[in-house]
């Protein structure tokens, strides 16, 4: 079998988050009573708490770790909701199409011009004859739209999408929200087919059979073009959360639009984590080792004797085939999964069993960092003999990721390496 | 011998037991079932994590299906909530992984409670917690017992039993007898080629009474008594506001009433199909036509019409329609119908009275919907020497007007009708004639005859598609899937989610004063 078939590329930048997300812990049956006991709290984020476990955390993505529960915390008898929730940030910034449409008013309607440009939405998709989760979806909104108040048409609008445009008249549009008591801030949109398609599409909602639609809710500011995509269903206090997060976030997000100074998406989305190098020089993760680099990330522990050993040889081999490319266009980055082992001093020990020349960083420092950055690219995991055997291959300013099999063949590791190397933004753009 | 006669009665007996009526209890937690909505009147809140809502809003029969039978929706998996599914005794593992083990009443009213399943596993996030009283949760347990033999009103293993409603007696009543004749000899005729998948139709009549009030409560009384399924044709007319109430009210599929006053859309009323364009439908196309004159659009455009209530709703569409299209001028003036075109003590007829007036303020497009005297306002109109566009409804119209149009009003009157002769093609003449031979009726009132065969055509057609798994709402779902469907007899017909009028539009019909025959100008969607 060719080694071509172990490699695993996947292209798109944008593509590789969706990935990362997809480690959601499966939650196991678990005893109630046991479960009311403990909390679950973000590492980065310790106000965003959760009483069950398997959530993530609303703004940085992460999975929420256990925590201990504070004696003041009342706990209602009922249990929080066992949910597959997702909470994915989506960084790029969308494009709406300015299809003309109909509100539930049945007036015209340019959807990105009326609804999306300069404004916080928050978007779900809906049917009027659907029995199953549409009711659900309509009430978490009435809720929503509760607890947000006033700042409902000021601050945020809402906007319920029919997957259903050849049934839902603007009339039955009207109906349906009136039934969750819709305000003057919640529009409900319909149209003709070709163009709620479209529409659809843009927004990453489409499905062939309406009854298929997703429970999805989009969540996002044009202007900043921060798009959260979470699950609408029995989500209240972290739809809230999100929205509120997404409406402070307005003004600091049009200053970097027109300055250009300010955090960039990618910036955003890799975070900025402190982690210190092998030399226990303290580096920005984003900064000082992604930003305008090409790089080739992996994870390990240097007390790995399975499969560190051979991935990190290849590493090696790379350096050695790309010679002085290596520091130059292409750097070199490991990652500890085992930060409370693996100091500096270890680190530089096991950087050079492997020869490690300037341009191969070797990365440790506080377990939550270090957790955060792997995260980001996908490698983060709970127990450090669960890492993955994945190289992660990137070209920051093109935006161009791929993933490679770690114990591949090295011709044909170095050989997708070079292709990102060489991307000129084309590989993105095409797509 | 006797015992097997016996034994064959005691295996019919206890068949038709399972199909038996339910209990008071049952029937409540049927209606808790499917609406949400204790009978009792007692409240029940849906909590759905921290969202509270009325339980109509998520009834049990939303996700879980009208029979029980659960569903899938966006990644949403609601279970089978049949009784013997839900006690099978080695438990269930769910498609997400969760595994439990039996329910039995007690651990039922706890999942429903509190969310917890046998075994302590929360239920799925959709799910939602209830509260409400132990005797609207026993109701609801007592009809899960019962859910997967309990079927709608009117079906057995068997037989569907349909009524048609027709006037008795009265004026009415030979065009109610002709149409029987039709009816009769149509589900015969599907019952003696082995019926419905295997069910024969059963036509019952109900007396439409001598007025809207008797028509109402006659239906409903044969619908709570007689274990119907769904109401198939004949004459609604006069009662039409009546009739819609009571299909609301006991949710009965009604196909093909014929009358003049479509009620209500889809929206407001599910159960009523219509095969026919009512006197607003015709009136919209008449509209539509109008404004596809260039000369008329923006013209100056008055609504004349008598007060009655056929005559109102079309004014009212009209205006709708009017204004929808562009017009800015729209006047209305209501007249009496009597005496029209007599000259009163100001020696002036009210028909030229109104000429008068109209002329004065220069309307140019005139929607006249007065019975039989449009005669009588285009003959003063000539007189005056004023020809504007008139517009009618042609079942208003009086067959006069085709022999007493003056010549200066040609390609001036334009007249909407819901069908004409040609609908009625070759291959439904025959069809009809085919039963007439065979089960010996004569054909009159040929109009009605027409109606009552479109109606019973399509309602079998709906019955086909709507398979052996009959309910009234495969029924209505299958009814909605009509597309261009030719009965032979009408215009095609074409329901939809949002459309409960076949045939949706008119054809359009001016009059050539000389040769005093009418021009068709095809037909007109609205």
């Amino acid at each position: 079998m060719s080694m071509r078939h172990h490699l695993i590329i996947g292209s798109l930048f944008i593509c590789l988050f969706m990935f990362f997300p997809a480690h959601a812990q499966k939650g196991s049956p678990r005893n109630i009573t046991k479960r009311s006991q403990v909390t679950y709290s973000c590492p980065m984020h310790p106000e965003v708490t959760a009483k069950s476990k398997g959530k993530k955390c609303p703004k940085c993505g992460m999975a929420l770790r256990r925590a201990e529960k504070k004696a003041d915390q009342k706990d209602a008898t009922a249990v929080a909701p066992d949910t597959s929730q997702d909470v994915t940030t989506v960084t790029s910034k969308m494009n709406i199409p300015d299809v003309e449409l109909l509100d539930q008013n049945g007036k015209k309607i340019h959807f990105y011009t009326d609804l999306i440009k300069g404004q916080t939405v928050v978007i779900n998709f809906i049917f009027t004859t659907c029995t199953t989760i549409c009711p659900p979806l309509g009430a978490t909104f009435a809720r929503v739209q509760k607890e947000l108040g006033n700042k409902v048409g000021r601050d945020v609008r809402f906007i319920s999408i029919s997957v259903d445009p050849v049934t839902d008249t603007p009339e039955r549009l009207k109906a349906w929200g009136a039934k969750f008591r819709a305000g003057d801030g919640w529009t409900l949109v319909t149209g003709n087919k070709p163009e709620i398609d479209e529409l659809l599409r843009a927004l990453g909602a489409s499905n062939a059979r309406r009854e298929d639609h997703s429970p999805t809710v989009l969540i996002g500011n044009d202007a900043q073009g921060n798009w959260t995509r979470t699950y609408g269903l029995a989500n209240t206090s972290t739809l809230v959360q999100i929205i509120n997060d997404t409406i402070a976030q307005k003004p600091a997000a049009s200053a970097v639009s027109k300055t250009a100074e300010g955090p960039s998406q990618a910036q955003k989305y890799f975070t900025d984590v402190e982690l210190i190098n092998q030399d226990g020089k303290t580096v920005r993760f984003y900064s000082d080792i992604l930003k305008g680099k090409t790089v080739v990330v992996n994870a390990f522990f240097t007390t790995c004797t399975s499969v560190c050993p051979p991935m990190n040889r290849n590493m090696e081999k790379i350096q050695e085939a790309l010679g002085d490319r290596v520091g130059r266009d292409v750097f070199l980055v490991s990652m500890t999964v085992d930060p409370e082992t693996d100091t500096p001093a270890r680190m530089k020990e096991y950087a050079q069993k492997f020869h490690a020349g300037p341009g191969w960083i070797f990365l440790t420092g506080k377990k939550e960092n270090l957790d955060l950055a792997l995260y980001k690219l996908g490698q983060y995991v709970e127990r450090k003999d669960d890492h993955k055997t994945i190289f992660i291959i990137g070209n920051e300013p093109t935006g161009l990721w791929k993933k490679a099999f770690g114990i591949a063949n090295v011709a044909e590791l170095v050989q997708v390496v070079e292709s990102v190397v060489n991307d000129k933004g084309d590989a993105v753009k095409s797509k | 011998m006797k015992i097997r006669v016996f034994l064959l009665i005691g295996v019919l007996f206890f068949s038709s037991a399972a199909y038996a009526q339910l209990t008071d209890s049952e029937r409540r937690g049927k209606a808790l079932y499917l609406r949400g909505e204790s009978p009792s009147g007692k409240e029940i809140t849906a909590m759905l994590g921290d969202i509270d809502v009325p339980g109509s809003t998520l009834n049990c029969a939303g996700c879980h299906g009208l029979r029980g039978e659960g569903k899938t929706e966006g990644g949403v998996t609601a279970g089978n909530l049949t009784w013997s599914n839900l006690v099978r005794p080695y438990g269930h593992t769910h498609p997400s992984g969760r595994k439990h083990s039996a329910f039995n009443e007690k651990l039922f009213t706890r999942a429903l409670v509190q969310g917890i399943d046998p075994t302590g596993n929360q239920l799925a996030v959709a799910m939602p917690r209830y509260e409400m009283s132990p005797q609207d949760i026993s109701d609801l347990i007592a009809y899960l017992k019962r859910i997967e033999m309990d079927r709608d009103p009117g079906l057995t293993e068997t037989s569907i039993k349909i009524a048609t409603i027709l006037p008795k007696d009265g004026p009415l009543a030979e065009i109610g007898a002709a149409m029987k004749d039709v009816l009769t000899a149509y589900f015969a005729n599907v019952n003696d080629q082995g019926g419905i998948y295997n069910r024969r139709i059963d036509l019952a009549t109900i007396d439409a009474g001598a007025n809207a009030a008797a028509s109402a409560a006659n239906t409903k009384k044969a619908v709570e008594n007689d274990d119907l399924f769904a109401i198939v044709g004949g004459l609604s007319a006069g009662a039409d506001k009546e009739l819609a109430v009571v299909t609301r009210e006991t949710e009965i599929p009604y196909m093909g009433p014929a009358t003049l006053l479509t009620q209500a859309s889809a929206q407001t009323n599910r159960n009523l199909f219509y095969l026919l364009p009512g006197a607003s439908q015709q009136a919209r196309s008449l509209v539509n036509f109008a404004a596809n004159k260039s000369e008329l659009i923006n013209s100056r455009l008055a609504i004349v019409h008598s007060e009655n209530e056929l005559a109102l709703a079309a004014a009212a569409a009209i205006e709708d329609q009017a204004r929808q299209k562009g017009w800015t001028s729209v006047v209305k003036k209501a007249v009496s119908s009597e005496r029209f075109d007599v000259a009163g003590t100001a020696g002036v007829s009210p028909a030229a009275a109104l000429v008068r007036d109209l002329k004065a303020e220069g309307a140019q497009t005139v929607f006249f919907l007065s019975s039989s005297e449009e005669t009588a306002f285009i003959t003063a109109a000539a007189a005056a020497n004023w020809t504007p566009h008139v517009f009618l409804l042609g079942s208003l119209a009086s067959r006069d007007l085709l022999k007493t149009l003056p010549l200066s009003f040609k390609d001036r009157v334009f007249l909407a009708f819901p069908t004409v002769p040609n609908d009625v093609g070759p291959a439904g003449i025959a069809e009809l004639r085919a039963l007439e031979e065979k089960y010996k009726f004569a054909p009159r009132h040929i109009a009605s005859q027409l109606s009552a065969f479109a109606a019973a055509k399509i309602f079998t057609e709906a019955l086909k598609r709507a398979g052996r798994d009959l309910t009234r709402e495969k029924l209505i779902t299958a009814l909605e899937g009509l597309y261009e469907y030719d009965t032979g007899v009408t215009p095609s017909i074409t329901f939809g989610p949002n459309r409960r009028v076949g045939a949706m539009g008119a054809y359009v019909l001016s009059i050539d004063p000389a040769k005093k025959e009418f021009v068709s100008s095809g037909w007109v969607n609205n």
